[in-house]
This record gives structure tokens, C-alpha cells and sequence, in this order.
């Protein structure tokens, strides 16, 4: 039974929290207009969430992408069609691998950093004291963070995108034989032709990390807000914001890759 | 008149622990009402219920007439205007400097410019004798500024209705007295209505217009000071007699 209990409750616990968070997002969206009197503080947002990220992201970027070359390229030489490894490492970061590792970083540091922001400032009274003051907490603390991370998640994942890209010419040149001349020009070549104006894979990919973005905020602030009893409840909080955003951020980005290339094309 | 606070048989139970158990009183315009109690009985979750933080489980909050916990999100707003909380533990905001935080108030709910800001900010920051501070952040200064610093942010609105959660617990002698004034002079000049939790005699002594003894979630004995200090309830002489502290 207890286990049962458990289980029901764990449930009961995170449809909860997704109504939570839900609500938390729509009715930040609502108070849009009251950015113009919080750009300072969206500011400071994306240059903590933004900036200081730069280095990691660089760093994993850049492995991502010699990752991908390297697999990727010893099988296709077996075939004798590593000259297609500009194509594929290009396309797999811009639509996959870029978003997806921009938004895990974010999630894992700026998002768990949101939570324990607002969970410790929940369990100070602080976030009462706002609403004693009559100033809304969604106002002042949720709506810059979304707006930030909504910003940030895509113009860091554009950084990751061409890092990765970047790092994958490396291996090319050096382990396959590519000159790197010819890797960038097929690189450009598989991200021009198939779409028009802007190419496809690239705006999909920062679709994704826009969606990203917004819900590792989102989950991040809900978690915080949602933290009581002190040192424990903050720790639990951003465990929780971090496990939650990894799961969205896998499942979303299915749902979004689905959309635009199966459903969109007619595929199913 | 009409009191401007006035709570009737209110009941709140957190889970299984009941902690406020028909409790009732009234604050006339322009008073100070004054509760002692014992420590963890429910003195915070009272004020917090004025305030709207909280919602009883039972009974009626009102505050100049209107019904708290039934009041929507722009009446509550604007009621809160109104108010000033200092809260136990000062909940100053710990990324913004003293100053700031005195501000605060001030840069969200007005058009104040900034020097007009400057002036009120830095008015209220000398009367709790903070000025060395104003510049410091909430995790460098002792406990005791931290609840005049949260004073201070409490009167910079110029609320008609303040309520002090133990003003100066945590402050030396002195620092203590001139607060006690400092509620006092504020009830005189402004006129506002205030409730005063406090374990502190003199504070009660000096500051209070009705004083309460609060015990079990409920006032056990009122009375002006002086019917007070002539009680012979056993509560009321556990907490008001004996030597002046
Ligand atoms: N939000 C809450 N959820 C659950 N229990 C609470 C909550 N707020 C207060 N309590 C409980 O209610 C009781 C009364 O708390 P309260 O803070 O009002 O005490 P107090 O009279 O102010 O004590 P002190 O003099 O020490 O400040 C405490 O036992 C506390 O654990
Ligand atoms: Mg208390």
C-alpha cells in the first residue's frame, strides 16, 4: 500500500506543480507590458544567465561537434562518403545538438539557480514581503527571468550551432582528410538548399530553444515559489526544477522535431 | 466608530495543529494595540491575517470595513497600499542593498522621481540610525539592523495601518528605546493604527493604547496599561509583572 500511496501522491504532487507552473507562465505573459519599467533587471537577468554561460557552452560545443565529426565520419569513410560530413555535422547541430545541449546547460545552471533563488527568497518571507509592499512577485521576479532565458536560450544556441560546427571541421580536416574549405562550403551548401530565406533546420532549431528557454525559466521560478521549509525545501526545489526541465526539454524538443518534419510534411 | 481592524472568532489550523481558536479583537482609529504572548502560539499567523497573507479557516478579518480574505487581487493591492508589515525576521531583499530596499516601495508603487525617492528614503534610514549602512548588502549586517533597516521600508510608504512583528527583539537597550519612540512618534505625527507584537514590557508599556495577552488562539485579558499593571490574572502577571526589562 505504501508504496501505492506513494506513488498516487508523487502523481497527484507534479500534475499540481505543472497546473502551477502553467498558470505561472500564462499569467506572467499577461504582465508583458510592465516590461518596459523591468529592463534593467531583464538585463541583469540575461547577462547572468547569458554571459557567464558563454564558457561552458563553448566548451561542450565544441566537443559536441568533433564527437559528431569523429563518429559520424569513420562510418561514412567506410563508404567512402566522408565528404558529406560538412552536411551532417551541420545539420545535426543546427537542429538537434545545438538547442539541446544550449538548453541541458542552462537548465542544469541558470535554471537550478532561478529555483534556488526564489525558493530561498520563499522561505525568507521575502517574496511576502513583495506582496505586503503590493508588488507582484510574478511582475518583479518571474516575468524578467522568462523574458531573459527566452532571449538568451536562442542567441546561445546560434554561439553553439557555429562552435560546433567549428569543432567538427577540426576533425575533419585532421582524421578524415576534409580541407576545411570544403567542409564549410558544404556546411553552408545543406543549410541553404532546402529551405528558402531563412533555412529551415536553423529557425526550427531556434524555435526549439525559444520554447526552451521559456520553460526552463518557467520551471525554474515554479519550483522556487513553490519551496517551503527552509534549507531542505530549497535543496528539493531546484532538484525537482532540474529534473523537471530535462524531461521537458527531451520531450519538447521531440514534439517540436515531429511537428516541423513529419506532421508539416505530410509524413503522418 | 467603526474600528478599523476587527477580527471575529477566527480559527486557523495548520494540518492537525489548530493554532488560532476563536480569536477576536478590535483596534480603534489612530491606536496601538499591543500582544504579548508565548513564543510559537500563533502571534505572527494573527498579524498575517490581517495583512491577507493568510486565510482563516473560520470567523471574519476586517480591516476599515472591508472583509480580507474575501477581497480580490486589486482590492487587496490597494488595501496593502495602506498597510506597512515589519516582519520577524526584517525580509529585506537579499540582492538589494539597505538603501535600495528602503526604496523599494517607493520605485514600484509611485512616480516619485529619484532625488524626491532619495529624500523620503534617506529621511526614514536616519530615524533608525542606519546611515553608516545604507550602502551594505542584507547578509552584511547584524540582526538587529536588519529589523530597523525592515522598519524603515516599512514606514517610507507612510501606511495609515502599521503592524510590527517584535520591533525590537534582537536590539540593545538603547536601540530598543529609540524605537520604542520611534512607534510612539509615528502614531502621534501620522495618525495610523498599529498592532504591536512584542515581548518586551517597556515596549509594551511605553508604546501600547489597549495591551493583550494572547494565549491558547485567543485574547485571554485586555486592558490599558494601567488596568494592566493592576491585573491580577495569573497570564497577565506572568507577562507584565516583575521587574521592567
Ligand atoms: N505557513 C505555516 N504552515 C504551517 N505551520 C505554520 C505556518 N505558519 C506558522 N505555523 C505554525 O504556527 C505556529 C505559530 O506560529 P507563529 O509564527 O505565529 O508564532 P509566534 O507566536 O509569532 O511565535 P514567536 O514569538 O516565536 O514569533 C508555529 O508553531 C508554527 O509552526
Ligand atoms: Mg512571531
Amino acid at each position: 500500500m505504501g508504496v501505492l500511496d506513494d506513488l498516487g501522491s508523487g502523481i497527484r504532487r507534479s500534475v499540481t506543480g505543472a497546473g502551477f507552473t502553467l498558470e505561472l507562465l500564462f499569467c506572467t505573459l499577461w504582465r508583458l507590458p510592465h516590461l518596459v519599467r523591468k529592463i534593467r533587471f531583464t538585463l541583469d537577468q540575461m547577462f547572468a544567465s547569458g554571459v557567464r554561460t558563454i564558457p561552458v557552452v563553448m566548451v561542450v560545443a565544441v566537443f559536441a561537434g568533433m564527437i559528431l565529426s569523429l563518429q559520424t565520419g569513420i562510418e561514412l569513410k567506410r563508404y567512402g562518403q566522408h565528404t558529406l560530413i560538412g552536411n551532417i555535422v551541420a545539420i545535426s547541430m543546427c537542429r538537434e545538438m545545438g538547442p539541446f545541449i544550449t538548453a541541458l546547460i542552462l537548465a542544469a545552471t541558470v535554471g537550478s539557480a532561478m529555483a534556488a533563488e526564489l525558493g530561498t527568497m520563499n522561505v525568507s518571507e521575502e517574496v511576502m514581503a513583495l506582496e505586503v509592499m503590493s508588488i507582484d512577485p510574478l511582475r518583479f521576479l518571474v516575468l524578467p527571468r522568462i523574458v531573459a532565458l527566452s532571449l538568451m536560450c536562442p542567441l546561445l544556441t546560434i554561439f553553439a550551432d557555429i562552435i560546433g560546427i567549428l569543432g567538427g571541421s577540426i576533425v575533419a580536416s585532421v582524421h578524415l582528410g576534409v580541407s576545411f574549405s570544403f567542409y564549410l562550403n558544404s556546411a553552408r551548401e545543406s543549410l541553404t538548399t532546402i529551405g528558402s530565406g531563412l533555412p529551415k533546420d536553423v529557425y526550427v532549431g531556434l524555435f526549439k530553444a525559444w520554447v526552451f528557454g521559456i520553460t526552463i525559466a518557467a520551471v525554474g521560478c515554479s519550483c522556487g515559489l513553490r519551496a517551503e521549509g527552509g534549507a531542505m525545501g530549497v535543496g528539493s526545489a531546484v532538484r525537482q526544477a532540474v529534473k523537471s526541465s530535462f524531461l521537458l526539454i527531451i520531450i519538447f524538443g521531440y514534439v517540436i522535431t515531429w511537428f516541423f518534419y513529419s506532421f508539416l510534411n505530410g509524413a503522418f | 466608530m467603526e474600528p478599523v481592524i476587527r477580527l471575529e472568532d477566527v480559527h486557523k489550523a495548520f494540518g492537525r495543529r489548530r493554532i488560532l481558536q476563536g480569536l477576536s479583537f478590535a483596534v480603534e482609529q489612530g491606536k496601538t494595540y499591543v500582544i504579548m504572548g508565548g513564543s510559537g502560539s500563533g502571534k505572527s499567523v494573527t498579524l498575517k491575517h490581517i495583512i491577507g497573507l493568510l486565510k482563516p479557516d473560520e470567523g471574519r478579518v476586517l480591516v476599515k470595513g472591508q472583509e480580507v480574505p474575501s477581497l480580490n487581487r486589486e482590492g487587496l493591492l490597494a488595501l496593502r497600499r495602506k498597510m506597512g508589515f515589519l516582519f520577524q525576521s526584517g525580509a529585506l531583499i537579499n540582492w538589494m542593498s539597505v538603501y535600495d530596499n528602503v526604496a523599494l516601495p517607493l520605485r514600484e508603487n509611485t512616480r516619485l522621481t529619484e532625488t524626491e525617492i532619495r529624500e523620503r528614503v534617506m529621511e526614514c534610514i536616519r530615524l533608525v540610525e542606519l546611515e553608516r549602512a545604507a550602502d551594505q548588502f542584507p547578509d552584511q549586517i547584524s540582526g538587529g539592523m536588519k529589523k530597523r533597516a525592515g522598519l524603515a521600508r516599512t514606514l517610507v510608504g507612510e501606511p495609515e495601518i502599521v503592524l510590527y512583528d517584535e520591533p525590537n527583539a534582537g536590539l540593545d537597550p538603547i536601540m530598543s528605546e529609540t524605537i520604542n519612540r520611534l512607534i510612539l512618534d509615528v502614531q502621534e505625527r501620522f495618525k495610523v493604527t498599529s498592532v504591536v507584537v512584542t515581548h518586551k514590557r517597556a515596549c509594551a508599556y511605553t508604546v501600547g493604547d489597549i495591551i493583550a495577552i494572547f494565549d491558547s488562539g485567543r485574547i485571554v485579558a485586555e486592558g490599558s496599561p494601567d488596568e494592566m499593571r493592576s491585573s491580577d490574572h495569573p497570564l497577565v502577571r506572568r507577562f507584565l509583572g516583575g521587574i521592567m526589562d
